[in-house]
């Protein structure tokens, strides 16, 4: 049973527009990680937010577990999937305690607050993810790095069988991503969740071993596991001719261990 | 379970609430120790008590004829306005034991000064009052459909009010006899002449608003204007600040100044713009008397305001002793002898030292 | 501001002592010179029906007093509900018009010379036909954000003041025009047993609600997106949302007139105090709401003879309890805010 499964899923922003999304087909194994890649406004956020539900495809399905995404409650599709964005600017006077229980949701009833179990659950995440140090900070207080790393934390609070991230290491610098990705990384390991994250930047599939889905005029035009589709041969068709080996550059490239 | 509990709990207060609300709802006011039952002039019934002995006069009209009716010791306080109004104190010594009420006096100050009868000329106020146990009537200057069937109002309904106090019914009677005297020799006299019909524009002066402010449709004076017959000019603007183009579109054939100001308006009148107006060019402008209030506020003065109009509107015609009429009723209502140099004074619309007022 | 969870809890019953306490006070405070005495004998039954003092208290400061309360409550929700869902802390109830159309509705009504509870229901009426206006331009944009929303909030706001000015054009004014004015500016002087019972359910009801689902307005203010991957219902909330603030706003605006400053001031003094989560933010409101409306109405009512028009005190108070506020928290107020 496929983790998810889109079939056609076709989008575009109101009736005789651009379409975003074109026949748009992929699937995921329960507990990997995926790479969703793309260049800039190819739709890739567009995508998430279909996967994410909110937004509705002109044409096409989402299945989660073979479950249809447009049959379920809001509540189970919370069960389902978390999702993670960029930014949230406006909520910056929310401390991350309070922010990060509210991933509880879903699991409490109508009427409840947050009690000892659920505040336990948290503490279990923040500790695992070494955030202690900022679990009575307000969300205004924290750097880029810290910021998009308990917007995951959430989403594990959540827990959900699926995470999407739109762009979780685009604002971030180099040893941020890679906290990032190493956490991604060992969520996929320790929990059997899938993961799906969009990226401009391929680096970031190889580092991730993810499986890879490019994405370009509205379509998955390739796709496969890292090592194979991140080569210049495959990813031209979307990067153009000058993407290329960072070896054969005159100068040497920077990149970052792999913890 | 903790949704059951909920459930519950939220069921519970909603009922109380939805409960107490009709509670409260059911709870009418205590209705006063009431005996009569009037009618106001918007045709509400009240129940008042008989014989009240603080009446709260708000409505500016009601002050001075109840006065004049000797009920003076039974009201508790006027519209500030009457108090400052130079005359009072001249015509009415007993006015400085009267509590100077704002228009819209607050209901705990009012139970305080245990006021049996508040007398208001604004439906909004009476029902308020009226919804707190303190019995309240619309007693104003405009009648529906116009002031014609309330002349005799306020005097019928101080009888109605004061059946067992000596002398109101027939100082009532005497007054409502005096004005149709006037009324009817005025009527009969202008039926026979059958003069065609002129207009008259009236200047409202008891504030300093320029010519344009006048009254109304509905207004006592448009009735009292009408039965000199005048054709009312307010009625037909219909606005009470008319702009200067309409009125001198409408082109008065007389043009009348009341209230305090009058001096300071007729000055306006000499500028160049009104040169043209038939009033202007003709000399028909007349100023109009002040007593406890502008004369053609209705009140104890009426008759002679009446009188006194017709004198200027038709001077062949009639020839009232205004100035003895004012005596007289000086006299015979509020115990002051007047004297002739102070009759003029008022008849001119002058204070008592016999300068203008503002 | 403290997020102590036994300090909040503090704060909440200290303010349940203050309100009863203002209550009393209210009863006890006016323009009728009553001994505190006499309040106590008015609960006990020793204050004989027909005297002065018990009329004072039973027909004219408790009806009067649970209203003010009342409409606290009402529009220091609707406001903290308001800035949340939108999130944008200077919204007020008057968000998407209800207050400008409610006081169309009562003008209309005063002009037609109708009623005490026609004007009520006039201005009840309006207030709601505003917001589906209001609304339905939202949809003719064909865009739900919250900048369009506000926008179309001003722009038939606007339209009511506009109308506003028309009726008050053709008022009397001798009289009608003054009656428009004074109930425009707020007053609780004409407020008897049956507005109670009108209010109360509305806003009581109100506030089980909201209480009972305190900790879930937060996820609304997180913005759809966040609020509904979270496992909330979101357009079902908003809705929610927005028929009940204006549900309270309109019946506390057709019953006393209109009062500015409270829907904007309360949340952020309340805010400044616990933080922003609305579990403890909705039942501060309701306290604080109610205390500063009741202090409103004692001032408005006890020195002078004829009652200040509560829009006055409440603004003077709101302008100054806003400025503080802002002072305070000068520093922490972010450019992204």
């Amino acid at each position: 049973m496929k983790a998810i499964e889109l079939e056609d899923v076709t989008f575009s922003y109101g009736k005789g527009k651009r379409k975003v999304l074109d026949g748009v087909g992929l699937s995921c194994e329960p507990g990997t990680v995926n790479a969703l890649i793309g260049l800039n406004g190819c739709g890739k956020t567009t995508l998430i937010k279909v996967m994410a539900g909110l937004e509705k495809p002109l044409v096409g399905t989402v299945r989660y577990y073979g479950r249809d995404l447009s049959e379920l409650t809001f509540r189970e599709r919370a069960s389902v999937l978390a999702y993670v964005r960029q930014n949230y600017g406006s909520l910056s006077d929310y401390s991350v305690k309070d922010y990060l229980l509210f991933g509880t949701a879903n699991k409490l009833d109508l009427f409840d607050v947050p009690g000892k179990g659920e505040k336990e659950a948290v503490r279990e995440i923040v500790m695992r993810f070494g955030i202690t140090h900022l679990y009575d900070k307000k969300l205004g207080e924290l750097s880029g790095g810290e910021r998009q790393i308990v917007s995951i934390c959430s989403a594990m609070v959540q827990d959900s069988k699926v995470v999407l991230l739109d762009e979780p290491c685009s604002a971030l610098d180099i040893v941020n991503q890679n906290k990032v990705l190493t956490i991604l990384n060992s969520i996929a390991k320790d929990s059997e969740k899938t993961i799906l994250f969009s990226t401009h930047n391929p680096n970031h599939a190889l580092y991730t071993e993810a499986n890879v889905f490019l994405l370009g005029s509205g379509k998955i035009i390739d796709s496969g596991p890292a090592e194979e589709i991140i080569t210049p041969d495959r990813l031209k068709p979307i990067y153009g001719e000058g993407i290329c080996y960072s070896k054969d550059q005159p100068y040497n490239e920077i990149s970052f261990a792999r913890r | 379970m903790s949704k059951i509990v909920a459930i519950v709990t939220t069921a519970v207060v909603l009922a109380a609430a939805v409960g107490g609300g009709i509670y409260f709802w059911q709870q009418s006011n205590s209705t006063s120790d009431s005996e009569i039952t009037v009618t106001d002039m918007l045709g509400e019934e009240v129940r008042v008590k008989k014989n009240p002995e603080h009446v709260a006069c708000v409505s500016r009209t009601t002050y001075d004829l109840l006065v004049a009716f000797g009920l003076g010791d039974r009201i508790d306080g006027v519209y500030k306005s009457l108090l400052e109004n130079e005359w009072t104190s001249v015509l009415y010594p007993g006015s400085s034991n009267h509590f100077s009420y704002d228009y819209e006096p607050s209901h705990e100050l009012l139970i305080q000064r245990n006021v049996d009868l508040v007398l208001s000329p604004e439906k909004y106020v009476t029902d308020g009052l009226k919804e707190h146990g303190i019995p309240a009537l619309n007693v104003s200057l405009y009648g529906n459909p116009n002031f014609e069937p309330y002349v005799y109002f306020l005097a019928d309904l101080a009888k109605k009010l004061w059946p067992d106090v000596d002398g109101v019914a027939e100082k009532a009677d005497a007054w409502k006899a005096e004005f149709k005297t006037v009324l009817d020799e005025v009527n009969s006299t202008l039926e026979t002449k059958s003069y065609p019909e002129k207009s008259v524009y009236y200047v409202r002066g008891d504030k300093n608003n320029g010519i344009g402010y006048t009254d109304t449709r509905k207004s006592f004076n448009e009735y009292v204007f009408s039965q000199l017959g005048m054709n009312f000019l307010g009625s037909t603007f219909g606005t009470n600040k008319p702009s200067t183009d309409a009125i001198l579109d409408a082109n008065p054939d007389y043009i009348v100044i009341g209230g305090n100001y009058q001096h300071t308006l007729r000055g306006l009148l000499d500028q160049s713009i009104w040169e043209n107006v038939e009033a202007v060019k003709t000399g028909h402008i007349y100023r109009i008397g002040v007593g406890f209030s502008p004369m053609e506020q209705m009140g104890v003065f009426t008759p002679v305001f009446l009188a006194d109009m017709a004198n200027k509107l038709y001077p062949s015609d009639f020839h009232y002793d205004t100035v003895t009429m004012l005596k007289n009723m000086c006299q015979t209502y509020f115990g002051i002898t007047l004297t002739t140099e102070q009759a003029g004074y008022m008849l001119d619309g002058m204070g008592p030292d016999g300068t203008p007022m503002a | 501001m403290t997020e102590d969870v036994r300090v909040i809890r503090a704060y909440i019953a200290l303010s349940v002592g203050i309100f009863i306490l203002i209550f009393l006070v209210a009863l006890w405070m006016g323009r009728y010179p009553l001994e505190f005495g006499d309040v106590i004998d008015y609960f006990t039954g020793n204050l004989p029906k027909s005297s002065n003092e018990y009329k004072v208290i039973h027909e004219l400061r408790i009806p009067r007093t649970i209203v003010a309360a009342l409409v606290g409550i009402g529009l220091g929700l609707s406001g903290l509900l308001y800035q949340e869902t939108f999130q944008n802390k200077l919204v007020s109830p008057d968000f998407l018009g209800v207050t400008s159309g409610a006081c169309v509705g009562a003008a209309l009504a005063i002009l037609l010379g109708l009623s005490a509870l026609m004007i009520s229901l006039f201005a009840f009426v309006m207030g709601i036909i505003t917001v589906v206006f209001t609304l339905s331009l939202a949809k003719v944009f064909q865009n739900r954000s919250p900048t369009i929303l506000l926008l179309s909030g001003i722009i038939i706001g606007g339209l009511m003041s506009a109308l506003l000015s028309m009726i008050k054009y053709f008022a009397d004014p001798e009289s009608t025009l003054a009656s428009i004015t004074f109930w425009l500016m707020g007053s609780c002087e004409h407020v008897t047993m049956k507005d109670v019972g009108l209010l109360l359910p509305l806003i009581a009801g109100c506030s089980v609600i909201l209480l009972s689902i305190r900790w879930r307005i937060n996820l609304v203010a997180l913005g759809r997106e966040e609020a509904q991957t979270k496992g909330l219902n979101y357009v079902l909330y908003r809705r929610l949302i927005i028929v009940m603030a204006t549900l309270m706003t309109t019946s506390a605006v057709s019953i006393v007139g209109s009062v500015g400053w409270i829907g904007l001031v309360i949340p952020h003094m309340v805010r400044l105090l616990v933080g922003r989560n609305t579990a403890n933010t909705i039942p501060l409101t309701i306290l604080f709401g109610g205390v500063f409306m009741i202090i409103v109405d004692i001032l408005s009512r006890s020195f002078t003879n004829s009652e200040v028009p509560l829009a006055a005190i409440s603004g003077l108070f709101g302008t100054v309890i806003f400025i503080a506020i802002i002072y305070i928290r000068r520093r922490s107020i972010l450019e992204s805010d």
